[in-house]
């Protein structure tokens, strides 16, 4: 989840609260929040909330849930004197400009702006793979006619902080450019904002440094590109909708030309949602008039209509996450107080009950403690190399594994017990140890069961003393078994068997072939057995 | 059972010893001859002598006794041999030998030449040494000499050469010698620490002193064999589900992406479903999703409605490692249970995580649904509240976001003193309802257990519930866990 570094005194000066209200209603907002020990206040923002990623949307949310201000008052935009013609790259077709006047940028809004920007490239911009942001001095853009196009990779510009430098060049030797190159580079060619046969921008990577922000900036020039549409112009919207918060801001819109269409961005369209009070109760098992659920509404800053039961909500444009009815019924839950609303425990009896296959579990469990063995609990993920090691066959690999030792999924209960016992060679003799638990194997099909494994580990041991356990196990659930010449290959030939019940194979014991043992450095006898649950269950008597 | 006025307790084996010892009817004997005397191991005995002495019927003494040990010559003697023995080693295979030759040859030539004249075994002339006994006599002289050390048993004549060529030496040795009272055995009275079969059998129970116990000491170290901690924490959880009437229910830890992310409506571009982050498995394993065809279709018209992209059918049939038990949910609701339903699965969900102190690649989950015709968003919060006091946990709720619950909630507990976030929770968003085919509410909630667990049983790092250490599976201490 996005986490989110504000300086804690701009933040109490933007909603006129003192830090701990400030944390209370933010904890009520969804936002999970800390001090930190440069006075920073760590936000964490969830991810359906990027209006949130800066100072200004979350003094918008926070002086509603406070009264502070209510509803949305909207943007006005007027149209400004910058165009763009899109020959819409087919890599990264779609872009959305803006522009923003009057902007104050100090030391403290700047990281803000960057912070703003890095959180909506890895969110909702996927990693600038969906949707980049680039933003610019507009009074630097050199001129009001743009141009969004390919250039071949041998056209020049000056990346922000570097040289003048070719793009292949910018591409192989800047960091974003070895980060982000290779998103929407297609056939020598790389989609470019141009203004007055400079390049300004190379969407997703970076800016040209001609375009550069500093303290002199006034007025800001915002593009917006990627590969759909409505998040393309989404983004715009929350980054406009965010900066008007502040006093004195106007925004711009941007004519931009396609295909011998034109429009202007931003959109700031506002989405309708129908909603009905009678849904909304039924929903939150509330009471509430549609004037009341209006009341909230206004809280978390929607403007609604009413009529009767019927509630249109407008969404503003920087609202990603209101999509269905059910969304405005939470920012009425949210406005309420999720801990101000009245539980309602259940009453209505109803029966309940635990798998066969737990219960047999169970049953298992406490037999195996009653003949002296100790429960082990392991990870279904196991090393390859290690299982190889005993030759098990049918191991599930894992494609993309985070450390050799749980590369796999284990097709037997035998290589957790085996580490076990190495582990415990120290420990004072016998150690008697048992496990229930997952195993999962391939053999033309995945097959997912729950085993039981029995081991000893003594000074002396013999076949004898597994069989016993066994039968002892068996006899006392009441299954019927025989017994067969065969067995894994890490028991000794000879010195093993297979358990059939019902004429199935369900399970093997015998004593580890010593070779193996050697191998885990375990110089003690260690006799194992392991039983298929799915076999046994339903056939307990 | 009292003991009998001014008689010594022992024990049944120290009355064993001291019959044993007594019946030999010696005035004083070396503890170290007591296994050749008694047959009876040196330890037991010396230490009845102990308690006999300070009751009186018994005088332990220590005398020092003058032993003869090897000097360093002497040892040097039985590793490379005696200088004589050198000389005929030389002299016999040849009869005779140059004596400049022997001062070269050999180390101790002087010595060895002075100390065979001595004793006859050789005679020299003309610069050269010759053999004057026959040869088994020469052999059988030296031998003598050499076993003798070997051996340290000699008789007095060896016993001044060995003495006089400083191969041995006197000197004092400890000993401890023990004098028992002749009449110990009627001043002692056999006292049982242990009641016995062979006690009860003779039915002579008046007759016998049982020993009081030092009832502070402490006792041998056992462990019981037991069921594992966590293990029986799951099996709580479990039985408080059962008791508010929920039915258990299971699914497949390699799980399509349809359950794991599609219908919990998780966009196929969402980071979640990013390489990082889910576990995959290398084998092509083509499932067959023919039965859920019907399905799928509605799963693809909710999100590209909702969110704006083209659904791509193929992402549903690819299998993970199942990421959140979540699935096991979804895979219930399709299965249209009747109103009303509560449903219940602890479970084994996998991430993509390095192991540590707080993180495993796989850990349990507990995860629950429940709904009917009526049901709302206070009967969840009822219900999460509920099962928290059950668990002794006073809880709070903070809104959250997950993509497939619409209001969501996260329930945080006082876990001594420290808000922990416990569980995320929410109502199934109508999409969700809608593409499994649930015309009434569902609340929906997923827990880690693990997490709970160590919070409750006092553990602070995961591996531990993990732990393949015999004794500390055996002796871990319950802490409000049950």
């Amino acid at each position: 989840m996005p986490v989110l570094r504000f300086n804690a005194e701009r933040l109490m000066e933007l909603t006129g609260l003192e830090i701990n209200p400030l944390m209370d209603a933010l904890f009520s907002l969804k936002c999970e929040t800390s001090l930190n020990e440069d006075n920073e206040l760590e936000v964490e923002v969830n991810p359906d909330r990027p209006d949130m990623y800066i100072s200004y949307g979350i003094s918008r949310a926070v002086k509603g849930i406070m009264n502070v201000e209510i509803g949305y008052k909207g943007v006005e935009a007027s149209s400004s004197d910058i165009s763009l013609r899109s020959d819409s790259p087919s890599t990264r077709p779609y872009i959305a400009l803006a522009t923003i006047y009057n902007v104050k940028l100090d030391e403290i809004i700047i990281k803000e702006l960057i912070q703003f920007q890095e959180k909506l490239h890895d969110g909702i911009g996927r990693k600038r793979r969906k949707v980049a942001i680039g933003i610019h001095d507009l009074d630097k853009v050199p001129a009001k006619d743009l141009l969004y196009t390919y250039k071949s990779l041998d056209e020049e510009f000056i990346p922000l902080g570097y040289k003048r430098m070719s793009i292949r060049d910018a591409l192989k030797e800047t960091g974003q450019g070895v980060k982000y190159g290779g998103i929407s580079v297609k056939n020598n060619l790389h989609p470019a904002i141009v203004s007055g046969g400079e390049i300004i921008s190379l969407p997703p990577v970076i800016n040209s440094d001609i375009t550069r922000l500093d303290e002199k900036t006034r007025n800001l020039l915002i593009d917006v590109t990627g590969t759909d549409a409505y998040y393309v112009n989404k983004v715009v919207d929350i980054i406009v909708s965010n900066l008007y918060e502040a006093k004195g801001v106007g925004i711009g819109k941007v004519k931009i030309i396609e295909d011998g269409k034109s429009e202007e961005t931003p959109r700031l369209e506002e989405k309708t949602i129908s909603a009905n009070a009678k849904y909304i109760n039924s929903i939150l098992g509330t009471n509430l008039s549609p004037v009341e659920i209006n009341y909230h509404l206004l809280r978390a800053r929607l403007n609604a209509t009413i009529n009767g039961d019927a509630i249109v909500v407008r969404v503003p444009p920087y609202r990603v996450d209101i999509m269905e009815e059910a969304d405005v019924a939470e920012e009425v839950a949210i406005s309420i107080g999720y801990n101000s609303m009245i539980p309602r425990k259940p009453k209505e009896m109803m029966k309940g009950g635990l798998l066969e296959m737990s219960k047999l579990k169970r049953k298992i469990k406490d037999l195996m403690i009653g003949l002296g063995f100790t429960e082990l609990m392991s990870l279904t993920l196991a090393s390859k190399h290690e299982m190889e090691k005993l030759g098990l066959k049918g191991l599930i690999a894992i494609s993309n594994p985070i450390q050799e030792d749980y590369n796999s999924l284990r097709p037997s209960l035998i290589i957790s017990m085996i580490k076990a016992m190495s582990k415990n060679r120290g420990a004072e003799k016998p150690i008697r140890l048992f496990e229930v638990g997952r195993v999962v194997s391939f053999n033309d099909e995945v097959k997912e069961s729950e085993n039981l494994a029995i081991s000893i580990m003594d000074e002396s041991l013999s076949y004898e003393d597994i069989q016993a356990v066994v039968y002892s196990l068996l006899r006392v659930l009441g299954i019927d078994f025989s017994i067969g010449e065969g067995g894994k290959g890490y028991l000794l030939k000879g010195r093993s068997s297979i358990i059939k019940i019902r004429g199935s194979e369900a399970g093997f014991m015998g004593e580890v072939d010593p070779r193996l043992l050697l191998k885990f450095n375990i110089d003690y006898p260690m006799v194992y057995a392991e039983l298929s649950l799915g076999e046994i269950v339903g056939s307990t008597g | 059972m009292v003991l009998k006025k001014g008689k010594i307790p022992i024990s049944e084996g120290e009355y064993a010893v001291l019959k044993k010892i007594l019946e030999k009817d010696i005035e004083e004997f070396s503890l170290n001859d007591a296994e050749k005397l008694f047959g009876l191991e040196k330890s037991k005995v010396a230490s009845i002598a102990r308690l006999l002495e300070t009751k009186s019927l018994a005088k332990v003494r220590e005398s020092l006794k003058e032993v003869y040990v090897l000097t360093r010559k002497g040892i040097d003697a039985i590793e490379k041999g005696l200088p004589e023995e050198s000389l005929l080693n030389l002299l016999i295979p040849r009869g005779e030998v140059n004596i400049k030759e022997a001062r070269i040859t050999l180390d101790d030539a002087e010595i060895a030449i002075g100390l065979a004249k001595k004793k006859g075994l050789i005679e020299i002339r003309d610069g050269k040494i010759r053999l004057k006994v026959k040869r088994e006599e020469a052999e059988k002289m030296v031998t003598k000499i050499r076993k003798s050390l070997e051996n340290m048993k000699f008789d007095n004549e060896v016993e001044k050469e060995l003495l006089a060529r400083g191969l041995i030496k006197k000197e004092g040795k400890k000993e401890v010698l023990i004098k028992i009272d002749k009449d110990a055995l009627s001043k002692v009275e056999v006292v049982y620490s242990r009641l016995s079969h062979e006690i009860l059998s003779k039915r002579a129970i008046e007759g016998i002193n049982l020993m009081e116990y030092n009832i502070y000491a402490e006792p041998p170290k056992i462990y019981p064999a037991r069921k594992h901690f966590f293990s029986e924490f799951i099996e709580m959880l479990k039985d408080i589900m059962v008791e508010l009437g929920f039915k258990e229910v299971q699914g497949p830890l390699i799980e399509l992406e349809l359950f794991n992310f599609d219908l919990l409506f998780q966009p196929q571009d969402h980071p979640a479903r990013e390489i990082h982050d889910t576990l995959r498995i290398s084998e092509n394993i083509n499932v067959n999703v023919e039965g859920y065809r019907d399905t799928i279709k509605k799963v693809s018209m909710e999100h590209e409605n909702g969110w704006n992209y083209k659904f791509d059918e193929e992402k549903t049939k690819r299998l993970v490692l199942r990421s959140q038990t979540t699935s096991v949910s979804v895979r219930t609701l399709l299965t249209k249970p009747e109103p009303p339903i509560r449903f219940f699965t602890i479970d084994k969900v996998y991430r993509s995580d390095v192991v540590d102190a707080s993180h495993l690649p796989e850990f349990y989950q507990l995860d629950g649904v429940m709904g009917d015709y009526g049901y709302t968003f206070r009967d969840l919060l009822g219900f999460l509240k509920e099962f928290a006091e059950r668990l002794g946990l006073e809880i709070k709720f903070k809104p959250s976001y997950f993509p497939f619950t619409e209001p969501s909630v996260e329930g945080y507990a006082n876990i001594n003193g420290r808000w922990v976030e416990l569980f995320g929770a929410g109502l199934f968003r109508p999409e969700v309802l809608r593409m499994t085919g649930v015309d009434y509410p569902v609340g929906a909630w997923g827990m880690g257990v693990e997490r709970l667990a160590m919070a409750r049983l006092g553990v602070n790092d995961i591996r531990l519930l993990y732990s393949e250490d015999y004794n500390f599976l055996r002796s871990f201490k319950m802490r409000g866990a049950i």
